[in-house]
């Protein structure tokens, strides 16, 4: 009987031994799977702006309670209203480019466009040309988007009779300070 | 022999079609991508941009995490969206991984996207290692990869190698596209060659004219003194622009792209009237 109990514990053991290290195993090697899933924390749609009480302004408002907002290369219209140039002069001219003086790199602002041509949720972020995050400043951040503001509304732009809210993105290219292009 | 020739014409209409076919990985014997690609083969992908498309393309690579084309599927959604960061990382990941495959894309997107002259020349420069006959063409079909690195070196301000480059490409070339005469036109121009830039203007015309064209040229003229010419030029360019003649791309503007604020601005010079 002792002899049964003992090559039944022997079981055991051997049993939770090698569950034990079958969960080890598969729990490193999880690890090194997800590895490679560069961007597993995608929680929504990519570019997707979700409303941030702690950075955005309240009167800003997207149409239609926000259910549909597309893209800006889903029409076929560009959103820039006076064109692309006079967007880029306007920066030129408007933004304190000495808050930028040791700058190289692009820096780029998502925001959305309402169904009114207003624009608001504006999203920053800034890299160098290793392609490094590169982090912007409060004042470098809050010139860019007072200067955003002040230059007034995008297109209206629609697929049907009624104009859609659409995310739009500006990416502005900097060398030491100026500014030398402005894409998309 | 039968499988070298098989291997041959799956790869070529793989090519051919801009995405794989899952069996060309079974006879080569990689096992991994044939699994990843098929898997691929079998789901019907929401769009690009949604998380469930990103889930999908997880999959694939938790199958075959060497599965290349899944990291460049995956960055297009961030391309399209301006970030820059995470489409250069899964990039880098795909060229890593086949740089014969991957080199051209990222290369001609930092070109076109991000207006990033010096990398976008380092990756040309390193696909034409593996490809020294021909670096084939941009993604949207518009440009030789070639035409691309002459105008990188442009924009890097190195005119007399951008004309270089173009001049070659363009002597090898069987084909003409759509703007490279209008782009080696506007070199020559900018550089002081006017009678080289008029000739290229006029290659230019058989192939497609456009606003931008007529612009370049009529600015062309200006700087000769020939005075008529350039009116009837930016006549011509307010009735092409009118028309929808322009240069296009649905994403971006691209290189030497003339807006219509400079059509109207040199519009009211000659003709002293408002655009209606």
């Amino acid at each position: 009987m002792s002899k049964i109990f003992s090559m039944l514990h022997s079981f055991f053991v051997i049993l939770v031994v090698v569950q034990l290290s079958t969960t080890i195993l598969s729990s490193c090697k999880k690890v090194v799977k997800n590895d490679f899933l560069i961007d597993k924390s995608l929680s929504t749609k990519v570019g997707d702006i979700t409303a941030n009480i702690k950075v955005d302004t309240l009167n800003f408002k997207e149409c239609y309670g926000g259910q549909n907002i597309s893209q800006y290369y889903a029409f076929n219209d560009k959103p820039y209203k006076n064109g692309k140039s006079h967007l880029k002069e306007y920066f030129v001219e408007n933004l304190n480019q000495e808050n930028f003086k040791s700058f190289n790199g692009l820096i780029r602002i998502r925001f959305i466009v309402n169904c009114k041509g207003e624009t608001g949720r504006y999203r920053i972020h800034a890299m160098n040309w290793k392609y490094e995050k590169q982090e912007l400043k409060i004042k470098q951040k809050s010139s860019i988007i007072t200067c955003l503001n002040s230059y007034g509304d995008f297109k209206l732009l629609s697929n049907n009779e009624f104009p859609q809210n659409y995310y739009f993105y500006i990416i502005l290219k900097i060398e030491e300070g100026l500014i030398q292009e402005l894409l998309p | 022999m039968k499988n070298l020739f098989l291997i041959f014409f799956i790869s070529f209409s793989t090519i051919a079609l801009g995405q794989y076919n899952c069996e060309a990985f079974k006879l080569n014997g990689d096992l991994c991508k044939y699994k990843a690609c098929k898997y691929l083969d079998s789901v019907n992908k929401p769009f690009q941009l949604t998380k469930g498309y990103h889930d999908i393309y997880n999959k694939a690579l938790e199958i075959c995490p060497n599965y290349h084309q899944a990291y460049r599927n995956k960055s297009t959604a961030y391309l399209k969206t301006g970030e820059f960061i995470m489409w250069k990382k899964l990039m880098d990941k795909a060229v890593e991984l086949s740089p014969e495959e991957h080199l051209s894309y990222r290369g001609w997107c930092r070109y076109q996207f991000f207006r990033d002259y010096k990398g976008a020349l380092k990756d040309l420069e390193a696909l034409e290692k593996i490809y020294p006959d021909d670096l084939g063409y941009s993604q949207n079909g518009m440009y030789h990869l070639k035409v691309v690195q002459a105008l990188c070196q442009k924009m890097l301000n190195q005119p007399k190698e951008a004309i270089s480059t173009l001049e070659k490409h363009l002597k090898k070339s069987k084909f003409k596209d759509l703007y490279d005469y209008y782009h080696l036109g506007i070199l020559y121009s900018e550089s002081g060659q006017y009678e080289k830039a008029l000739s290229a203007f006029k290659i230019q015309i058989k192939e497609y004219d456009f606003d931008g064209l007529q612009y370049h040229l009529a600015l062309l003229h200006k700087k000769l003194g020939n005075l008529q010419e350039y009116r009837d030029c930016i006549f011509k360019t307010n009735e092409l622009h009118k028309k929808g003649r322009v240069m296009t791309d649905p994403y971006t503007h691209p290189l030497d792209f003339v807006f219509k604020s400079d059509i109207v601005l040199e519009y009211e010079n000659v003709y002293a009237k408002k655009e209606d």
